[in-house]
């Protein structure tokens, strides 16, 4: 089974987006800010991450650069930022750091669930040629 | 470079004034010492010719006097008259030789004495009767006498006559005392003296001037202080003082001189005075005009340098308010993106449930319908309180936030702010102590309610780790006082001071949404209701907000009408 980790500071948000992937039939974890993000991560490894930007203690930026520096096992994780900044700085500095995806609040439930949808089929496959070899 | 120039234009400008200086002095000493010269010259003159004057004086008063004795020894050489009067009788032949000394010799007085000092015979311009000698002239014939005598045992009388200056009882005299003796005259029984006198009277006096050729002699018993010659008798004693006018040719020809010589003094003092004067307007003016355009220069590099430092002054200032425009751009920047993240977020709420509603896939409870119908609302709250914010930012800004007293309960209000916190935020825990304040006071409700309902909001955002939060009322010096406590956190000391100002977010709240604007709202109400507010913050421990409230606002009302 396929575990989605949100971190958003906004329990409404979370709630509502853990609300839409059980209905998608996704398991899901959830995390307040980047800090508690971290730690669920290590402990579960999530198969994907669904990220917020602005957070107290650490934000999204902070999160995905601490994974790609410290924790390089869980850098292949699919790291999509789903926030209420649209300014371009956010979004450039986010596809840098290697996120998946960037999309923006308010949001669209079809595009993000079409977007786990794909990495989830692309993780599957990979899963599926490592039992083949 | 440009000071030495200067020097050296003064040094050029002020050698007029100092040659003409120089000249007004050096004539001014020529003249001095051309004076001088002539005085001492003057002085020499005439004390060469007083001393000359009283030589010539001298001597002719010895050669009178030795003139006296050679006239009685050529008298007495006169072989040829003495054996003439010897055929007279005694008395006649006396009488005879009397009046030749006194008459054809010049002498005033002629008295013979006999050997008794009785005189024999006087004569003064003819006979005279004089019955006895003056003390003076006795005893001058006694010494006479003596000697007389001695040279008759001796060696013999080496000179017969004695001449000599003394007093008589007419005045000072000179005395001719000659020994006559038998052997020289066949008519003298015995040794006999015979006395001569020249007084020296005005015609004695006229002679020795005639002799020395110096002008109106006159005798004087005191010394003057220069021109006189002593007269000294043959004791050493000074009977008496020849005087005389010093001829004095220095001054005389000074006195000739004077009127050319000053005046030449006087026209090459003026001329020099007139020279140097002109020499030193010449150089007083240049010096001023050099002065001026010193002054000038001086003015102008003043110029120069104030406008360079106000230049310096109104580029700094202009780069200061550059700085400042780029800052609050970047800080109008911000804002406007954390605006539209504000705004997004709610939204974000609003259209995801919305969504929610229609891909639900379980059939649709009263109780989610509930659920989404709340958060759909508590999103449009906060969307309407940002908008509030925005709009009461926007009134700050123009000046038109105003409040209107009334009568209302502060506990009231904070209990409302706190329940409509508590329904977004249900993990925090408010803890009220609201018990001491006042029932009611005068406060603008709405506006109050933004206050409470800002540090509210702001105690629960930031302090997302810890429940608590603590709110504390109560009346102190005439003054309603609550205080707003988190345990959340906190912020830097250096954050405090800007804390309250628009846009201005602490290092602290990074990660947390919030647009800056807040706080500036709330000191701004709480100001204008006469109050003031403060705040205690370290960092990772807490953060507490005092709203300080005047009970009597309406006394401000009242100013304010007024």
């Amino acid at each position: 089974m396929i575990t989605v980790l949100c971190i958003d500071d906004e329990i409404e948000i979370r709630k509502l987006l853990v609300e839409e992937l059980t209905d998608a039939g996704i398991a899901t974890l959830e995390a307040s800010n980047g800090k508690e993000g971290l730690e669920l991560i290590v402990r579960h490894w999530p198969d994907i991450v669904v990220c917020d930007i602005s957070m107290p203690v650490m934000n999204g930026h902070e999160l995905l650069a601490e994974l790609q520096l410290n924790h390089a096992e869980f850098s292949n994780i699919p790291f999509i930022f789903l926030t209420a900044f649209t300014d371009k700085d956010n979004l450039l500095t986010g596809l840098q750091a290697g996120a998946e995806d960037y999309l923006t609040k308010p949001l669209d439930l079809d595009v993000l669930l079409a977007k786990i949808t794909g990495c989830i089929t692309r993780i599957e496959n990979n899963r599926q040629v490592g039992r083949a070899f | 470079m440009m000071e030495g120039e200067v020097s050296v234009n003064q040094s050029v400008v002020a050698l007029p004034r100092l040659v003409g200086r120089g000249l007004l002095i050096l004539t001014l000493l020529v003249i001095v010492l051309m004076l001088t010269a002539a005085v001492l010259a003057m002085r020499h003159l005439d004390r060469q010719d007083l001393s000359r004057e009283r030589h010539a004086v001298e001597h002719a008063l010895d050669e009178r006097r030795e003139e006296l004795g050679r006239q009685h020894r050529s008298f007495i050489g006169w072989d040829g008259v003495l054996p003439l009067l010897v055929s007279h009788t005694a008395r006649k032949h006396y009488e005879h030789l009397g009046a030749q000394l006194s008459g054809a010799l010049g002498f005033d007085l002629v008295v013979l004495v006999n050997g008794e000092d009785q005189p024999v015979a006087s004569y003064r311009n003819g006979p005279v009767a004089i019955k006895s000698l003056s003390a003076q002239l006795a005893a001058l014939a006694a010494t006479f006498r003596g000697k007389l005598a001695a040279s008759r045992e001796g060696p013999g009388l080496s000179d017969r006559t004695f001449v000599k200056f003394i007093v008589t009882d007419e005045g000072p005299a000179i005395v001719s005392i000659q020994a006559i003796l038998p052997e020289m005259s066949r008519t003298m029984q015995r040794p006999s003296l015979h006395v001569a006198l020249e007084w020296l009277n005005e015609t004695g006096l006229d002679i020795i001037s005639h002799h020395s050729g110096v002008a109106n002699l006159r005798l004087s018993a005191a010394a003057s202080s220069s021109s006189d010659v002593p007269i000294v008798s043959g004791g050493g004693d000074t009977i008496g003082f020849l005087q005389w006018e010093p001829f004095a040719p220095g001054w005389r020809m000074i006195k000739g001189i004077a009127p050319a010589g000053l005046a030449a003094a006087i026209c090459a003092g003026f001329a020099a005075s007139m020279i140097s004067g002109w020499l030193i307007r010449a150089s007083t003016a240049l010096s001023e005009s050099e002065a001026e355009i010193r002054q000038h220069r001086n003015e102008l590099e003043r110029l120069v340098q104030i406008r360079t430092v106000e230049v310096e002054l109104k580029n700094a200032e202009l780069d200061r308010l550059l700085c400042r425009e780029r800052e609050v751009n970047a800080l109008q920047r911000r804002f406007v993106s954390m605006i539209s993240h504000e705004f997004r977020t709610p939204l974000s709420i609003i259209d995801t449930a919305a969504q929610r509603l229609t891909r639900v896939k379980s059939p649709i409870s009263g109780a989610y319908l509930a659920e989404k119908s709340g958060q759909i609302r508590g999103a449009a709250t906060r969307m309407v309180d940002l908008m509030e914010s925005i709009l009461a930012a926007g009134r700050l800004e123009t000046g038109t936030l105003l409040i209107s007293l009334k009568s209302a309960s502060l506990a009231d209000v904070i209990m409302e702010c706190a329940d409509r916190q508590l329904a977004v935020s249900k993990n925090h825990k408010v803890h009220l102590e609201l018990d001491l304040l006042p029932p009611f006071i005068q406060i603008d409700r709405d506006a109050i309610e933004r206050v409470f309902a800002n540090l509210l909001s702001n105690a629960i955002k930031y302090s997302p780790n810890s429940a608590c939060i603590f709110i504390k009322g109560w009346e102190e010096d005439g003054a309603v006082k609550v205080c707003v406590r988190d345990e959340g956190v906190g912020m830097d000391a250096e954050d405090v001071p800007n804390l309250f100002q628009p846009y201005f977010r602490a290092k602290s709240a990074t990660g947390i949404a919030g647009t800056g604007i807040g706080l500036n709202i709330v000191r701004e109400i709480v100001e204008l209701h006469g109050g003031t507010i403060s705040v205690e913050s370290s960092l990772g421990i807490g953060t507490t907000f005092t709203v300080s409230l005047p009970l009597d606002a309406g006394g401000l009302e009242r100013d304010r009408a007024a």
